[in-house]
């Protein structure tokens, strides 16, 4: 028994990039979620954060590799099987302008997942419902028959959240799911999302590229470079004091606001992100790594663990970042 | 100090069914030389509304209503389309926030590099064709020479991104407007992004710095303007901003503001929403959602007034303790 919840081993996901090339979005990764707890996933973009969220709840097929929910293993699952337990899972996504189907209204939007999996009946029943899970997330009851496009972005991912939790998931993969909006309309949905946690046992899966949301909603940490996990442990722990040069060159990049703590320019990364067509060799950070060896092009660094962190680096930082 | 640009009394808004919005309402602002002025609001407050209408780039049903914008002392309001051109391809330029829209695409980088140039001096292809593998080198494209046989939509936003600012850097304007340049970029990309927005400016260029992180301002900005609703509402030096910030709005901003050491469980937030422009309040724009609130706020708008050392302030707060 893992103890997870949720839990996905070796998970490798490969699309097709034309002439016999290939994308080579997320490899080897394992990931687990404890129960009740909030897992943080961060890197740069294009680094395969969403592609390994959708692979975790199987809206996405992995090339190998498997995940487990309650220790069962849902990526072999027959369609069957896996109907039964597909309302546990839900994803909330970025754009709250495109998730939304513009021509319902928003009762018909919250009463569409409470419909499809038979969790009540009855026109007014559903509308009672439909109120109750308006309330929860703090949009108001007299909007029931308005249409998305007649909300803001904050309200718009309000909507979403509520279709979101309107199925009684277990588990949600929350996709950047305030990256759209300003801090502040991000910060009210950032105290959502944890009220309806406390108020409901929901586990998430939170995929962000901004550290200070990460570093607030987030137990525990994942940070992925290239297809790869680099990093993970307790979110506090991790910040302040990170392991991996890659997390250490992510966080100072961070541009604080403050303008007497401006960002020195000589402790920046230089270099492209790699492609992940032609991954480098041995550890995928290599060739942006200002401490690299040769040996770090030629061995690919195994994730190891130290209490609760685990890093993969030939070379890890120590507590005073060297 | 030379100042670059000057905006006065500044209004532009769009005509609907018989009546008239405004989404820049009697903005003034100064960059001035070799220094970078910020801009931070909420989404929908004005911002880029105010640099199209400085760039003379206000696409219909908007217009700009009434005021004045001086580039180098020279009136743009007015001034004819044709002469209006000739400046942005020369004495000012701006990168957007999609840099897809400003490139070409069916053009190779390099090719769009090159004309940049030709357009600016005489010189031969090879010429051009050498020194703008130079120059997006020193933006920090690796590979440059590759790079500039590809066309946009094959490199990724970070490097479409510095594409855009070496052929911003090329023209070596006066004044260059950025709009929200590095939004869609991640953190390690942005912040060699705004490396180069300070070397650029170190030459002598005004920047005119368009944001809704207060991150970025804080990084590279000299002054800044809080922009809400369509007004300016508070105005200082960045240090001076951060430190003293007056205006219920700018505080609030500030607080909404996480932390990377983390630290209480329920963030600060500003309660509701920016007001629709169709539905403006009477008085401050902000009013609605004051905690301050009081009576003359909802009746009236604030004048913007000197609380000391060029700090600007808009609000009912500061104004009576000014007249004092
Ligand atoms: N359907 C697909 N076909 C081909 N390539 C894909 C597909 N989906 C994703 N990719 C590629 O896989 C890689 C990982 O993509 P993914 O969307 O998981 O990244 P991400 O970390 O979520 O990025 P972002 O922060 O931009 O959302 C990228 O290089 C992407 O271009
Ligand atoms: N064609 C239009 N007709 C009417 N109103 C418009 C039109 N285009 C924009 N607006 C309004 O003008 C206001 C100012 O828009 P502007 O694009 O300047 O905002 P912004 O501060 O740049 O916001 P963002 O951060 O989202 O880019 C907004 O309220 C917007 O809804
Ligand atoms: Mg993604
Ligand atoms: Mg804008």
């Amino acid at each position: 028994m893992s103890g997870y919840l949720l839990e996905g081993k070796d998970l490798t996901k490969e699309f097709p990039a034309g002439k016999n090339k290939t994308v080579h979005a997320v490899s080897k990764v394992s990931l687990g979620l404890v129960e009740g707890e909030t897992l943080g996933l961060v890197g740069e973009s294009g680094c395969g954060k969403s592609t390994l969220g959708r692979m975790m709840i199987r809206a996405l097929k992995p090339t190998s590799g498997e995940v487990f929910f309650r220790s069962r293993p849902l990526t072999a699952m027959s369609g069957k099987e896996f109907a039964a337990v597909r309302r546990s899972f839900q994803m909330i996504f970025q754009d709250p302008y495109a998730s939304l189907d513009p021509r319902m209204t928003v009762r018909d939007l919250i009463a569409e997942p409470l419909e499809t999996h038979h969790i009540c009946s009855g026109k007014k029943e559903i509308t009672e419902r439909v109120l109750e899970l308006m309330d929860a997330v703090g949009v108001p009851g007299d909007f029931l028959y308005r249409y998305p496009h007649q909300f803001s972005g904050g309200q718009r991912q309000r909507i979403g959240i509520a279709r979101a939790v309107a199925q009684d998931p277990e588990v949600i993969v929350c996709d950047e799911p305030v990256s759209a909006l300003d801090v502040s309309v991000q910060n009210q949905i950032l105290n959502l999302l944890s009220d309806l946690k406390r108020k409901r046992t929901l586990t998430y899966l939170f995929i962000s590229h901004d550290l200070s949301v990460v570093r607030h909603i987030s137990d525990r940490v994942c940070v992925m470079f290239l297809g790869k996990i680099c990093e993970s442990g307790p979110t506090g722990e991790v910040w302040a004091a990170p392991a991996h040069p890659y997390t250490s060159f992510l966080l100072r990049a961070v541009p604080k606001a403050d303008p007497k703590e401006r960002t020195d320019a000589s402790l920046l990364l230089t270099g492209e992100i790699p492609s992940p067509i032609d991954p480098p060799t041995g550890c995928r950070f290599h060739t942006r790594c200002p401490f690299a060896v040769k040996q770090c092009a030629e061995e690919e660094p195994p994730l190891r663990t130290r209490g609760e962190r685990t890093v993969a680096c030939h070379f890890p930082l120590d507590r005073n970042g060297t | 100090m030379h100042n670059i640009l000057e905006v006065r009394h500044l209004s532009a808004g769009f005509s609907a069914r018989k009546s008239e919005v405004k989404a820049v309402d009697d903005v003034s602002l100064l960059v001035p030389e070799g220094k970078i002025v910020g801009i931070v609001g909420e989404s929908g407050c004005g911002k880029s509304m105010t640099a199209r209408a400085v760039m003379g780039l206000i696409r219909y049903p908007g217009r700009v209503i009434s005021g004045s914008v001086l580039l180098d002392g020279r009136e743009l309001v007015g001034m004819p389309e044709k002469e209006k051109r000739a400046l942005r391809g020369s004495k000012m330029s701006m990168i957007f926030q999609e840099p897809m829209t400003s490139l070409n695409p069916v053009m190779k980088v390099g090719r769009q590099v090159e004309e940049a140039i030709r357009i600016h001096e005489k010189v031969s292809r090879e010429e051009a064709a050498h020194r703008s593998v130079e120059i997006l080198t020193s933006v920090g494209v690796p590979e440059a020479e590759k790079r500039c046989l590809c066309y946009p939509h094959q490199l990724s936003g970070g490097l479409r991104q510095r594409v855009m600012i070496a052929m911003a850097m090329i023209l070596d304007p006066r004044l260059l407007i950025a709009d929200e340049p590095t939004t869609a970029l991640d953190v390690t990309v942005e912040a060699q992004i705004l490396q180069l927005m300070r070397t650029l400016s170190s030459g002598g260029t005004g920047i005119l710095l368009i944001s809704h992180d207060l991150g970025v301002i804080a990084q590279v900005c000299d002054h800044v303007y809080v922009m809400y609703a369509g007004r300016i509402v508070e105005s200082a030096e960045t240090a001076e901003l951060f430190d003293r910030p007056l205006h219920p709005y700018t505080r609030g901003l500030l607080n909404s503001v996480r932390s990377l050491r983390g630290g209480g469980d329920v963030l600060d937030t500003i309660p509701g929403v920016v007001p629709n422009l169709m539905r403006m309040p009477a008085g401050c724009g902000f009013s609605p959602r004051c905690l301050e609130c009081r009576e003359e706020c909802v009746r009236d708008v604030p004048r913007l007034v000197d609380e000391g050392d060029g700090h600007l302030i808009r609000c009912f707060l500061y104004e009576g303790e000014a007249a004092e």
